[in-house]
């Protein structure tokens, strides 16, 4: 129903709470962008973040139901979007290709030849990234990519806002170095 | 810059947090202090590579496919298989999803009224159907001429459409909206 488009977000979530399934399309019309871009930046690799993606959209319409506060809808789904994308970086074993993708680009990207393209410098973000441990990426992933607030990111990842406040000050130390060339 | 776990780490010699700045930074909202001090001016050099790098990025959209794959699967599980069975002469029954039913009572209220549906959940009993809604009221609506007529409305399909007697209409107004192009 294309007029679902106009209505309030916690209507349609109540809607698609019913079984209404055309009130969820609207609803992954809303957010598939944000699922996708958290998803791509916590993995790092395209395959596996529409994967993961398409798997938090159709959990989150399987788990519509639980949702008591409609309201709650873009922070609860933003968490199990963050938690299967965490998910998928820890099943990870060292020399998977994703990694050894990652990796690749990490060390492309820090030698100096790069320095002149803006390309060589959102590659060398990207492999930095890739290098962070995983609870300070999503970290600053929901935070500088997503602008989402400290308590909000504490509640999605299951620790406090003086911890996520230290993961994000990790993170950006760390690619503040890694970017050093490129000063 | 240190690579320091603790929070307090996360302030500048001058108490202004480095989280702060680099916000401040990305947005174009810099204080006169960030603009002036030494240490500011200091960090916000070191952060210049890395905010170039963010702003390299260019926009991430979910790949094309990934709402139809995603609906796919919605549509195939469903939510409820919960029918509501019709009277009429046989042989063989005539069987409604309740999720249908759902959809169809939310159809027969106009927003043009005022009120937009929500949950719309049903229930036969001994008494006849029971139906549950939630709905938001648009600003300036007399809810009780609202809820009157959207009562009405379900009622009649009820009967008319449905073939069944009608036990209890329950309306819960949850919130109002603003109209649009209303203050």
């Amino acid at each position: 129903m294309h007029t679902d488009t106009a209505l309030p977000e916690s209507v349609l979530v109540e809607r698609a709470q019913d079984g209404d399934d055309q009130a969820f399309e609207s609803l992954v019309r809303r957010h598939q962008d944000v699922v996708y871009r958290i998803a791509l930046r916590t993995l790092g690799n395209a395959a596996e973040a529409r994967d993961t993606a398409q798997e938090a959209l159709i959990t989150a319409w399987r788990r519509l139901p639980d949702l008591r506060d409609p309201h709650t809808f873009p922070a609860w789904l933003h968490r199990i979007v963050s938690r299967l994308a965490l998910n998928a970086l820890r099943a990870r074993r060292p020399e998977d290709p994703a990694e050894a993708e990652d990796s690749g680009l990490r060390e492309r990207s820090a030698g100096p030849d790069d320095r002149a393209l803006a390309t060589g410098l959102h590659e060398a973000l990207r492999g930095a990234l890739a290098g962070l441990p995983p609870p300070q990426r999503i970290c600053w992933v929901l935070r500088e990519l997503e602008g989402l607030g400290y308590e909000e990111i504490a509640e999605i990842v299951d620790t406090t806002p003086t911890a996520v406040r230290g993961r994000i000050h990790r993170a950006r130390t760390h690619l503040v170095e890694a970017l050093e060339p490129w000063r | 810059m240190a690579v320091d776990p603790s929070d307090d780490h996360d302030q500048l010699p001058c108490g202004t947090s480095a989280d702060a700045l680099l916000d401040h930074l990305r947005k174009g909202t810099v204080t006169g202090h960030e603009r002036t001090c030494p240490h500011c001016r200091a960090a916000a050099e070191e952060f210049r590579p890395l905010l170039a790098a963010l702003d390299s990025e260019g926009e991430i959209t979910a790949p094309p496919g990934l709402l139809d794959d995603v609906m796919r699967t919605v549509r195939a599980e469903g939510r409820s298989r919960q029918t509501l069975r019709l009277p009429g002469g046989g042989p063989g029954d005539t069987r409604v999803r309740h999720s249908a039913v759902s959809a169809m009572l939310r159809a027969c209220v106009d927003p043009a009224e005022g009120l937009i549906v929500g949950r719309c959940r049903i229930e036969q009993t001994p008494d006849g159907l029971v139906v549950a809604a939630t709905a938001r009221v648009l600003s300036g609506t007399v809810i009780p001429e609202a809820t009157a007529a959207a009562r009405r409305a379900m009622g009649a399909f009820v009967q008319n459409r449905l073939g069944l007697r009608v036990g209890r209409i329950d309306i819960d107004v949850t919130d109002v909206i603003e109209r649009h192009g209303r203050p």
